[in-house]
């Protein structure tokens, strides 16, 4: 694989990945570089402008002023000397003057001003005169003279005067040159200023634009944001929406079918005790298991709809999970068997503070889900201590097909199925994982998954440890032991759907109770003066009319005057209705009911 | 070191103490009392100076110039084709002899022409007042007789028309301030 280019790598960083962001920052990077071309710019400009102004001080005119004027003092003493011939005193200034300017007009063309000046006629014109003037006066004044005539001193001064106009003309245009020059400055120093006004607004203007330019953009992406979190909002509300459409849908459907469901596995047992032909009854036992798994699947269904309104309630407090592990047994121990496989529990003795039932209910689809995976071997449930001896870590753990790691974060997940592509209805629907990690994250208790394909599974679930154990054996998990004990009551049986009614009936009286079996309230309330008082009600809880069944138990209970043992069964177990049943101080059982359990109810209450 | 060992000590430094001792006097006899000027004079210091020979001002002939203490410079100017040996007083010398006690001298030329310098100049370059070129005489001719030279040849910082400027062509005047 070859080397990523810097380049790329730079570009890739996270800040450059958005093209925004990549914008801004050339954006950026143009300004700068702009801002520095500005600035040299501008520099040079500086420096241009002051050379110029410089060079227009100069003062040129002056350099050839000075050597008129010394050339006017010499004059000025040679005119002395003939005013005065024979006067010695006046010689040395001759002698001084002459060479004064003789030394100056001699590096005339050395200094700057003359650099100027130079190759103009003028100053050409000049320069020849003065060294032809030189040349001639030198005899005379090279060194100081003892004496000068004023015939010499005459000679001396004619040719003077004609140099001294070849120098006045040098001034002249020196004098022009210069003011070149300073005009030259001047409009120098014009263009410079201007220059600048222009860059320095156009840096103006660009530092606005850019300004403009990245509020504008902040601006624009501060919407998108906000159309994005709007967005998302909505989108999540419509989730939401569909989850509680969905939820909806699920606890009606489970409730509706229930109706059903009920009525069958009534009927079903009746057809188990009524058929004595062995091939109808391994008919019967079949559709028997059917049933049953229809029952669980609707229980899961229902459980999930109800986890799924998040306001189910935890009742935390000790229990043994010995309880747990014997009713689970007891359950579960035919599945296993059927499957031939092993379901050991291995016998604990710790009381564990959670909520019995949920953790039931976790157990339960944990283990029947450790089954339907294992083809053979063993599936165990052990406890464990943890967390230095403050929670116990409660495993199941079979020797089944496992899961491989890209599902594992999956199966949790509603409806999800490992080994199911086919969707097959006996290995259930994939519900049972998620109710288990729903109720695990209502009740806190960590959950962890270690699996591999073919090396088998190991679910734990983590509870802590009870802090102090109770003195009297709570509520334990009645397991549907048969009692063959036949019981003879009267019972009543209020419940509005025909099919449910004649199927409840029907069981009831095979189990050896006298049944009388009304549709409504108000008909239960007639037969009640007919007939004698029932030992036990049954109700649905939803009768058709306007009173529903536990509003029937208490109107019935103030017709006798006595507190007549009552039980209330409902495709409807929301929490509500579960709280109401639980006021009143009865027993609520959902549909639809396993016969077992409706057995060893009824047992109880006809012994009370 | 017993008193016989610092006495012979102080024997054979005789000469020394007595060489200060009449040294000291010889340059307080100088700096106090500036005799007059017996030649031509070519330079006149005036301002803040302690010492002075004609009413506000110091004046030198060649012959007071000559008596300062010496010094040379080798360079090459832009007046000469070659590079020359400037002889004569450094600066410091002068200012030394007048008791000069100001932050700037201004310099005036026979021709007119006027510049100040700052008082580093005599520190850090040592100028001094060329009286002979090559062990010429300068003359007015040869841009004497006095000529401030700087050592341009020795520093690069002064190789500028600035310090061009300072060096006088024909100095005749230094005023103080």
């Amino acid at each position: 694989m070859a080397e990523v280019p810097p380049s790329g790598r730079f570009l890739s960083l996270p800040y450059f990945k958005d093209r925004s962001h990549r914008f801004i920052a050339t954006l950026a990077c143009a300004m700068l570089v702009m801002v520095c071309a500005v600035g040299w710019f501008q520099y040079e400009q500086i420096d241009r402008i002051t050379l110029t102004s410089v060079k227009g001080k100069d003062n040129i005119v002056w350099d050839f002023y000075k050597l008129e004027i010394l050339l006017i003092d010499y004059q000025a003493a040679l005119r002395e000397v003939i005013a005065h011939p024979g006067k010695r005193a006046l010689l040395p200034t001759v002698y001084q003057d002459y060479n004064l300017f003789v030394s100056q007009i001699q590096t005339a063309d050395i200094v700057s001003s003359g650099q100027i000046m130079n190759g103009r006629l003028s100053f050409k014109t000049a320069v020849a005169m003065a060294g032809d003037y030189i040349q001639s006066a030198d005899i005379y004044l090279e060194s100081e003279p003892s004496t000068l005539d004023a015939h010499v001193a005459i000679a001396l001064l004619e040719p003077s005067i004609a140099l001294r106009a070849a120098l006045h003309k040098v001034v002249l245009e020196a004098y022009q040159v210069e003011n070149f020059r300073a005009t030259q400055s001047l409009k120098e120093t014009r263009r410079f200023t201007f220059l600048y006004g222009v860059s320095s607004f156009f840096l103006v203007v660009l530092a606005l634009a850019t300004g403009i330019l990245t509020l504008r953009r902040f601006v624009l992406n501060d919407r998108l944001q906000f159309e994005r979190a709007e967005l998302l909002r909505e989108k999540k509300e419509a989730a939401e929406a569909a989850n509680k459409a969905k939820a909806r849908f699920l606890s009606s459907a489970s409730h509706d079918l229930r109706q059903p469901a009920h009525a069958l596995g009534l009927f079903m047992e009746r057809i188990e005790q009524v058929s004595d032909d062995p091939q109808s009854k391994e008919l019967v036992a079949h559709a028997m298991s059917a049933v049953r798994e229809m029952q669980d699947m609707l229980d899961s269904m229902f459980d999930l709809s109800q986890l799924d309104s998040d306001s189910a309630p935890t009742k935390v407090r000790a229990f043994a999970i010995q309880d747990v592990f014997e009713s689970l047994c007891s359950v579960l121990e035919s599945d296993a068997a059927t499957k031939g496989l092993r379901l050991r529990f291995r016998p604990s003795e710790v009381w564990l503070q959670s909520d019995a039932s949920l953790l039931h209910r976790i157990l339960l689809n944990l283990v029947s889900n450790a089954i339907r995976y294992t083809d053979r071997g063993t599936v165990l449930v052990a406890c464990r201590p943890s967390r230095a001896g403050t929670h116990v870590r409660i495993e199941v753990r079979d020797s089944g097909i496992g899961i491989a790691a890209e599902h594992q974060d999956k199966v949790f997940q509603e409806y999800y199925q490992v080994a199911n592509p086919q969707r097959d209805r006996r290995f259930g629907m994939g519900v049972g994982l998620s109710v288990v990690e729903r109720c695990c994250r209502l009740l806190k208790h960590p959950l962890t998954l270690r699996s591999g394909p073919g090396a088998g599974t190991r679910i734990t679930v983590e509870v802590p440890l009870a802090q102090s154990i109770p003195e009297t054996e709570c509520h334990t998990f009645s397991s549907n032991q048969m009692n063959d004990v036949r019981i003879s009551a009267h019972v009543l049986l209020i419940e509005d759907d025909k099919m449910c009614r004649v199927a409840l009936a029907g069981l009831l009286e095979s189990w050896g109770y006298s049944v009388l079996a009304v549709e409504s309230a108000k008909m239960a309330v007639e037969q009640f003066h007919t007939q004698a008082p029932p030992a036990i009600i049954i109700s649905d809880f939803r009768l058709g009319g306007e009173t529903n069944g536990m509003e029937a138990i208490r109107l019935l209970r103030a017709l006798t005057g006595r507190e007549v043992a009552a039980c209330l069964i409902s495709g409807d177990t929301s929490h509500e209705v579960q709280q109401l049943v639980k006021a009143a101080g009865l027993t609520l059982l959902s549909k639809p009911v396993r016969p077992g359990k409706l057995r060893s109810l009824l047992r109880h209450l006809a012994l009370k | 070191m017993n008193i016989q060992s610092k006495l012979s000590v102080m024997k054979r430094c005789r000469p020394v103490f007595l060489s200060m001792f009449f040294g000291s006097l010889v340059l307080s006899a100088n700096a106090q009392t500036l005799r007059k000027p017996s030649g031509t004079v070519l330079l006149t210091v005036s301002g803040l100076i302690s010492q002075r020979n004609a009413g506000d001002a110091a004046q030198f002939d060649a012959a007071m110039l000559n008596a300062l203490p010496a010094s040379q410079i080798v360079t090459k100017t832009p007046w000469h084709t070659a590079a020359a040996r400037f002889a004569g007083p450094s600066l410091k010398a002068l200012f030394n002899a007048v008791g000069a006690k100001g932050t700037s001298f201004r310099l005036t030329a026979q021709d007119r022409y006027e510049v100040s310098i700052p008082l580093e100049d005599v520190d850090s370059f040592g100028p001094i007042l060329a009286l002979r070129m090559d062990a010429k005489e300068l003359t007015i001719r040869s841009r004497g007789p006095v000529l401030l030279m700087y050592p341009f040849d020795g520093y690069a910082q002064i190789d500028t028309d600035v310090y061009y400027g300072r060096s006088v062509w024909q100095l005749i005047s230094i005023v103080v301030e």
